[in-house]
């Protein structure tokens, strides 16, 4: 198939479940950048009614959306840029790890977006009701 | 049980690529259908088929043989295209294409499992 194009026919069967878990901090790895043309493709096929997608941002992966990057001394692209223009391709479900962001000392006001704070309970009952989690 | 696979990365450097074909044998020998392994990032290149390590296992014929039992074997072209790893330079039964791939296999599996670092 071509890069990036949904194919079939919706099946009538309800979207699949799909959560993009986001781990790590940003530009040390390429596993970030990597989550986030899966997010943009997950879009597409949301765009179909054929997946749910969403992002949750857990332990280092709170990084990723931390205000005032300049990662160009590095030669990389401001990943963070692309996350508050999710929604414009139809991911618009963002979720974070409360402990995570305190453990960092980081708060809502530092963020790109504004994702909702889950507690552990939270963050394990959005994990169990997805069909596919996507660590990144 | 239909089951899904992603692949992050590389050969010999991590476990990951190892783990996955363990895991894919295995459940193959279970009598599960596994619907697709992607490959992504770094895992692209457990597609190339001039691996040639002295008397130790070649992890990209490894998957060339699953894939020759029909298990779908799919590396994202562009992590690919990043990596210098073109169809020609692919393993016979695997195959360089989209993103979109992985959704698919996501949407036929019942279970998705990811291998990475």
């Amino acid at each position: 198939m071509e890069h990036g194009e949904p194919r079939g026919e919706p099946s009538g069967a309800p979207p699949r479940k799909v959560l993009v878990l986001m781990r790590k901090a940003p530009y040390g790895s390429l596993y970030n950048w990597e989550g986030l043309q899966v997010l943009l493709i997950m879009g597409a096929y949301k765009m179909q009614g054929l997946v749910d997608i969403a992002v949750a941002f857990v332990e280092d992966g709170v990084f990723a959306i931390t205000q005032g990057q300049d990662p160009s001394s590095l030669g990389m692209k401001a990943m963070a840029k692309t996350y508050p223009a999710l929604p414009d391709f139809e991911v618009d479900r963002f979720y974070v790890d409360g402990q995570s962001l305190a453990d960092r000392n980081l708060t809502l006001d530092d963020l790109v977006i504004k994702p909702e704070i889950l507690d552990v309970a939270g963050m394990a009952r959005l994990l169990a009701e997805q069909d596919a989690i996507l660590p990144f | 049980m239909k089951i899904g696979v992603m692949v992050q990365e590389g050969p010999y450097q991590h476990q990951a690529s190892d783990s996955a074909w363990e895991f894919v044998r295995a459940a193959v020998a279970r009598g599960h259908e596994i619907v697709g392994v992607f490959f992504y990032t770094d895992g692209v290149y457990n597609v190339n088929r001039f691996m040639n390590p002295p008397g130790e296992r070649v992890i990209g014929k490894r998957w060339s043989e699953l894939g020759a039992q029909g298990i779908p074997l799919v590396a994202c072209v562009t992590d690919s295209t990043y990596r210098g790893i073109t169809q020609e330079i692919a393993v016979p039964n695997a195959k360089i294409s989209g993103l979109g791939n992985l959704a698919e296999f996501i949407q036929q599996a019942d279970r998705f499992v990811t291998f990475g670092d």
